[in-house]
């Protein structure tokens, strides 16, 4: 255990240098508005924090109450880094922009310290571009309603509208193949009068933008409203999310490996150790990721040093390290057994969970995010023999998966044994 | 407002002594290039760039900043301006921009609403406008690979100047900030430091872009901007030899004991790294305690108590010196008390607090007295150029938005500009944003020791080149390790270093653990470590004369691959290679084998002919090839038709002047090359140099080979050379003729085995032209001799290798080695078309087996 805190401390100290140190600097990362004219009034650790809609882009829709200030924070460390007007008591009028100062003081002097105010109580769109330092106040638009279909259409589309399912009630998703042109979303297959489509707010912007971004939809009923674009043909994943109506999209590719972690895996939660959490792609598709072998709730308490965390479940990572995206169900505590809708565009940290101990084949579909699991059967059945690879004899045996496919050279995992006398499943390690 | 209405001019070559201009950098744009809109500025830098200002007091900056230095372009290209009621409207040849008049161009949120710029790319219009995300932006480099962990430094890329969306944005606004924090400042002439600095913008809430239009003409954009933002320095000669580094608390006798070893092992190296321990560091174990820290300015006399006599050492073995310097702490009154109190009283108490004179680099006091006090007195005792390693707070606590990283490039670099004349400038800092190509070298820090960090760093390092940070230098071997496993791993270690020999720098590192190990005499492998820097000391003339074009180009050594094959997609997803200069392919490998022999690596080879220089065999692109490479294999790949310079093997430092070279090239396909050469550290070099141009003519059986006279006003130079041809997949030669004389056949061999023909020159002016005629003995198959998809399987059942040849080949060569190279059997064929050899003397195993016949070479690998 020692060594592997020692381990998690090196990277995560790494992870910290790897940042800088930015105490005197702004940061695109984040912003917070704070002020009594807004519902937390200066509650910084309360702060709403704006989204990101852009780089150095943040948005906040909101209620500003009249003849009270706000300003915004660009942390919530303490009152160090202020993003303010220009002129004391600035009166915030709606269309108006306003330049902004940004200080890094912790005793910040009162006559930089320029908060804004709005002239009517009311609901505000409030974007600030820290690129520009430029703030701006709008009547928010009406939210979208989120619609019952969606299909992808355009000149990148090869056939009509594509269908873009809506999967476990949070998201239509899909991943199509397009070429160079221009997308859109509508909610009908095929372009009518009655046909509303769905484009980005930032116009023309290529269709592998809006990752890490909360990057909103607007609707229109124009057939010719711009949508995005795309300038390099390939496979695309899309995601729109039906709660807020944001997307983001990337180019799609089969993963070379994934990592199983989890409270029922046999190194628990490390990651860092690939040896047996490794799921690679199916040889007959690489959209396929396996992994076979043997998960127990707990693990036997990790060598009786302690039980990990969550012992019965786990979650793919796409990297060694808790940074990058992860799959996970839609739903908590989704059975490992069976198939079950994967998702990989956020969400909460939900995980699958197993029932019993045994041996398992996890088949993760990563074009459809589907993850299915396949019980083999308790561990130190008979008929399940542990074989060092060493001793695997490719010359007097037979090695078959689970599926009678024959394999050249066994890896790790269960497979199938046949010598001329007998055939038996043993799992090589 | 000078808008001219409806106005077409064609300004044809306003030169101003342009080159001039363009060299000491005029910030201030030729007057016919402006249009003044309301608060709105344009300038039409070139077809492919406009300047987008706005100001809302109509207040416009013209001085140099941060990132641009020269907005007098050689020529100013020919532009139309129209308005209406609402727009105004710029056209280029290659841009139309679109601005609605009295607006700030970027809307909240971003739309094309008040500004758009509309380009051509692939037959389709491309439009931006302001605030418009790119995320096909081909990314330009990051501060630092500090705690680079596999590709985890890939997120931290900075947007570069090229786009696969056809355009990329400098946003050079005060508001803007880099990554880091900081701003880009204006610049201004100071008299007490004597060179620019720092200086408010002039309305810091101004927008200030510049929009690049390039399409897929990547060179074309990276040239141009090197022409705006000042080009990429030549680094010394003596940096591109190895550099010896490691930290640790080595004595005057470590230091002593290293260089014997290196001359013992016959290692050539050229720079001499005394890593931070060289100076008070409060550690007991440096004999240290209680003296120092993270920053120190004074020898630690404990470890070192003769500097001046130490570095005198060092020089005498032909080694260059930097010092480790961090610098945040200031300069404290128990460390350095001598320099404390010269700068305490020179600065008259200003600055100091405590015992300690706080890092106040901001102010050109404090500058002064500094490198007056401190920098002057170690440069006398011996050291040549400074190594900075900025880590603290990223910008200055004093002026908002200030740079530190940038801000010690800056002032570090052209200290050594104003102060050591003598000498051509170069410091080892780290990327400070844009402009800081101007000042290089970049030492990219603390990686991680294992091969997915490795992996990472061809694309870093040609990627860097999207930014112009032309000359990354990497800790070869890894800096720290979370794996016992491979910490001092000899495959590791040597794959890293061989990365190394095509990379701008070439300097093994690792930090303070005595259990990480950087001596490579010490590892089992090390011949062929040896053998790497040896290869890297060999290929100093090609190095360095793709330096000097980096200078004029603005195009890096180590590019991307879809600079000279931007149409292919493949140029963009083999992130694992790259171009080292115009003429060789580069994949490093960067897998461990799995076997400790050889590893495979997947390479896309370009349209054209590419030499496998490892395997002797000549490629045919475009293709996908996977080829093992045992360990003392190195996936290097000559362009056909190049012609490249090569030091003999015998040199050791790069700075040494050999009375012979080696011209390498391959017969088949005409071409040409070049050497540039100057003394090596001259400031300057931007007029003190000279070329020797080399051309090759391939005509069936004839080739004519040139060394043109050298050209140039360069002093110091050999008057005098002979080469070495070395001209790969060649026939026999008939005869070799050498300014139209026959030469004797002494002079003159050819190995039948690797096809290649060498050709001794004798020793002849360096002003006059050496024409070398080579009529080869049979019709030329000289581009003959190539890979091909392998129709060659060894059949289990009965325990043979089977080939098909496709039809009957008059001979056949095969031959097959095991993973170790090691021959196991070699076996003559005639007039055969299909082979069936039984493989009964080999045991299990993986071999390599090579088939050469009449017209082609087949190398696949096989298990038994």
């Amino acid at each position: 255990m020692k060594h592997i805190f020692l381990i998690m401390m090196i990277f995560l100290s790494m992870r910290i240098c790897s940042a800088g140190d930015m105490s005197n600097s702004i940061e695109y990362d984040h912003l917070y508005i704070v002020g009594d004219a807004t519902p937390t009034s200066w509650n910084l650790g309360a702060a709403p924090e704006m989204a990101q809609t852009n780089h150095g882009v943040f948005e906040w829709i909101g209620t500003l109450e009249s003849g009270k200030d706000f300003k915004f924070m660009n942390s919530r460390d303490g009152w160090h880094k202020h993003v303010v007007g220009t002129m004391e008591a600035q009166l915030a009028e709606v269309g108006q922009i306003y330049n902004l100062n940004f200080y890094a003081d912790w005793a910040l002097d009162g006559t930089k310290d320029c908060k804004f105010h709005v002239a009517t109580t009311g609901e505000y769109h409030v974007v600030v571009d820290l690129t520009a330092m430029r703030m701006q106040l709008s009547i928010p638009e009406k939210t979208l309603e989120r619609p019952e279909k969606l299909y992808l259409y355009g000149s990148a589309v090869s056939d009509g509208g594509a269908d873009t399912p809506l999967v476990g009630g949070v998201e239509f998703k899909g991943v199509y193949h397009l070429r160079e042109g221009e997308v859109k979303l509508m909610d009908t297959p095929f372009p009518g009068p009655s046909t509303t489509y769905y484009v980005p707010k930032l116009k023309d912007v290529d269709i592998s933008f809006g990752d890490g971004y909360a990057a909103t939809l607007e609707s229109s009923a124009d057939s010719c409203a711009m949508g995005w674009s795309v300038s390099i043909p390939g496979d695309y994943a899309i995601y729109v999310d039906a709660g807020t109506m944001s997307y983001s999209a990337k180019s799609y590719k089969p993963y070379p490996v994934l990592y199983l972690v989890g409270g029922c895996c046999e190194h628990a939660w490390n990651y860092w150790d690939a040896s047996v959490c490794c799921l690679y792609p199916d040889e007959s598709n690489p959209d396929i990721m396996v992994w076979e072998g043997e998960l127990r709730i707990g693990w036997d308490n990790q060598g009786g040093t302690s039980t990990p965390d969550e012992p019965s479940k786990f979650k793919i990572l796409t990297a060694q390290d808790w940074f990058g995206a992860t799959f996970h169900p839609y739903k908590a505590d989704a059975a490992a057994e069976g198939s079950s809708d994967a998702r990989i565009s956020g969400g909460d940290d939900l995980k699958w969970t197993i029932s019993r101990d045994g041996f398992y084949r996890i088949e993760l579909d990563t074009r459809r995010e589907v993850l299915t699991g396949t019980y083999y059967g308790e561990s130190g059945v008979e008929t399940v023999e542990p074989v060092p690879d060493a001793q695997v004899d490719h010359e007097a045996e037979e090695y078959y998966d689970l599926r009678g496919i024959r394999l050249k050279n066994p890896g790790f995992g269960l497979c199938i044994r046949r010598t001329a006398n007998c055939a038996e499943k043993v799992w090589v390690r | 407002m000078r808008l001219r209405m409806v106005t077409t001019r064609l300004l044809q070559l306003v030169t101003l002594s342009a080159a001039v201009m363009a060299q000491a950098g005029n910030p201030e744009a030729n007057p016919d290039a402006v249009i003044v809109s309301g608060n709105a500025r344009f300038t039409v830098l070139k077809p492919e760039m406009i300047r987008i200002e706005y100001s809302d007091k109509g207040v416009f900056e013209d001085r140099a900043t941060f990132t641009v230095v020269n907005r007098a372009m050689d020529v100013t290209p020919a532009y139309n301006v129209t308005e209406d009621s609402v727009y105004l409207y710029i056209s280029t040849d290659k841009l139309a921009l679109t601005y609605r008049k009295g607006t700030y161009p970027r809307t909240l949120p971003a739309s094309p609403e008040n500004l758009s710029v509309s380009l051509t790319q692939d037959g389709h219009t491309v439009m931006w406008y302001p605030g418009k995300p790119d995320p096909l932006n081909l990314k330009g480099t990051c501060r630092t690979l500090d705690g680079s962990n596999g590709d985890n430094k890939r997120a931290e890329l900075e947007d570069g100047l090229i786009s696969r969306s056809g355009w990329a944005v400098i946003d050079d606004s005060w508001t803007a900030a880099r990554p880091d924090g900081s701003r880009s400042f204006a610049l201004e002439a100071n008299p007490t430091t004597g060179y620019d600095w720092w200086a408010e913008r002039n309305d810091p809430h101004a927008m200030d872009l510049y929009f690049m239009g390039y399409g897929k003409d990547y060179r074309k954009a990276l040239a141009d901007f090197t022409e705006l933002a000042g080009k990429i320095p030549l680094p010394p000669a003596y940096v591109f030899g190895y550099w010896y580094s490691k930290y640790a608390s080595y004595s005057a006798d470590d230091y002593r004991s290293i260089m014997a070893d290196l001359r013992e092992n016959a290692i050539p190296a050229d720079v001499m790294i005394l890593d931070m321990d060289w100076h008070w560091n409060g550690d007991g174990a440096s004999m240290s305690a209680g003296r120092g820290g993270w920053t120190g300015w004074s020898w630690n006399t404990n470890l070192i108590p003769e500097p001046e006599k130490l570095l005198e050492e060092i020089h005498a073995n032909n080694f260059k010196i930097a010092l480790n310097l961090h610098p945040a702490d200031g300069i404290n009154k128990v460390e350095s008390p001598e320099y404390y109190t010269a700068m305490n009283t020179q600065l008259g108490g200003k600055y100091e607090n405590g015992g300690n004179i706080a890092w106040s680099l901001d102010f050109p006091d404090f500058t002064k007295a500094f490198f007056n006090t401190i920098i002057r007195d170690h440069e006398g005792e011996g050291v040549d150029f400074w190594w900075l390693d900025w880590q603290q707070h990223l910008t200055s606590p004093y002026t908002q938005g200030l740079g530190q990283t940038f801000w010690c490039n800056h002032v570090f670099y052209n200290d050594m500009v104003k102060n050591r004349p003598d000498r051509r400038p170069v410091i080892f800092h780290r990327w400070g944003g844009l402009g800081s190509h101007r000042y290089q070298i970049g030492f990219s820090g603390d990686a991680l020791i294992n091969f997915p960090t490795l992996a990472f760093q061809p694309y870093f390092t040609a990627t860097a080149s999207n930014v112009g940070y032309a000359f990354w230098g990497h800790d070869l071997g890894g800096h720290a390790f979370t794996d016992e496993n491979i910490v001092n791993d000899p495959e590791l270690v040597l794959r890293w270093i061989q990365f190394g020999v095509f990379t701008p720098i070439f300097r093994t590192h690792a930090t303070k653990d005595d259990r990480i190990e950087r001596r490579m005499w010490k590892f089992p492998n090390f011949p062929l470590m040896r053998d790497a820097v040896r290869l890297r000391y060999s290929l100093f003339p090609y190095i360095y004369t793709a330096a000097r074009a980096t200078y004029d180009t603005g195009i890096g050594m180590c590019r991307p691959m879809y600079y000279d094959f931007p149409e292919s997609e493949e140029a963009y997803t083999f992130e694992g290679q790259y171009m080292f200069g115009d003429n060789i392919l580069v994949a490093p490998v960067t897998e461990a084998s799995s076997d400790h022999s050889s590893a495979g690596k997947e390479i896309w080879f370009p349209a054209g002919e590419w030499w496998d220089v490892s395997h002797g065999s000549l490629i045919e692109g475009p293709c996908v090839m996977t080829i093992e490479f045992t360990q003392d294999e190195i996936p290097y790949f000559f362009r056909a038709g190049s012609m490249i310079p090569f030091n003999p093997s015998s040199v050791m430092n790069v700075t040494e002047r050999p009375d012979k070279l080696i011209l390498k090239t391959i017969a088949g396909t005409s071409g040409e090359g070049s050497l540039y050469e100057d003394k090596g550290d001259n400031s300057d070099y931007a007029s003190v140099y000279s070329t020797t141009k080399f051309s090759h003519i391939a005509d069936g059986l004839s080739e004519t080979y040139l060394i043109e006279p050298r050209s140039g006003n360069a002093d110091g130079l050999q008057a005098r050379r002979a080469w070495t041809m070395e001209i790969y997949n060649a026939s026999p030669a008939a005869e070799v003729r050498r300014n139209g004389a026959t030469l004797d056949k002494s002079s003159w061999t050819y190995d039948p085995a690797t096809r290649m023909l060498i050709i001794n020159l004798p020793e002849e002016d360096c002003s006059k032209q050496i024409s070398v005629d080579v009529t080869y003995m049979e019709e030329s198959d000289v581009a003959a001799v190539r890979y091909r998809d392998a129709r060659l399987n060894y059949d289990k059942s009965i325990d043979s290798l089977v080939i098909d040849l496709g039809a009957v080949q008059k001979s056949v060569k095969l031959v097959i080695s095991d993973l170790g190279a090691n021959c196991r059997l070699k076996r003559d064929y005639s007039n055969v078309a299909h082979l069936t050899e039984p493989m009964r003397t080999l045991g299990a195993g993986v071999y390599i087996c090579r088939v050469e016949t009449d017209k082609e070479v087949t190398v696949k690998k096989f298990i038994k």
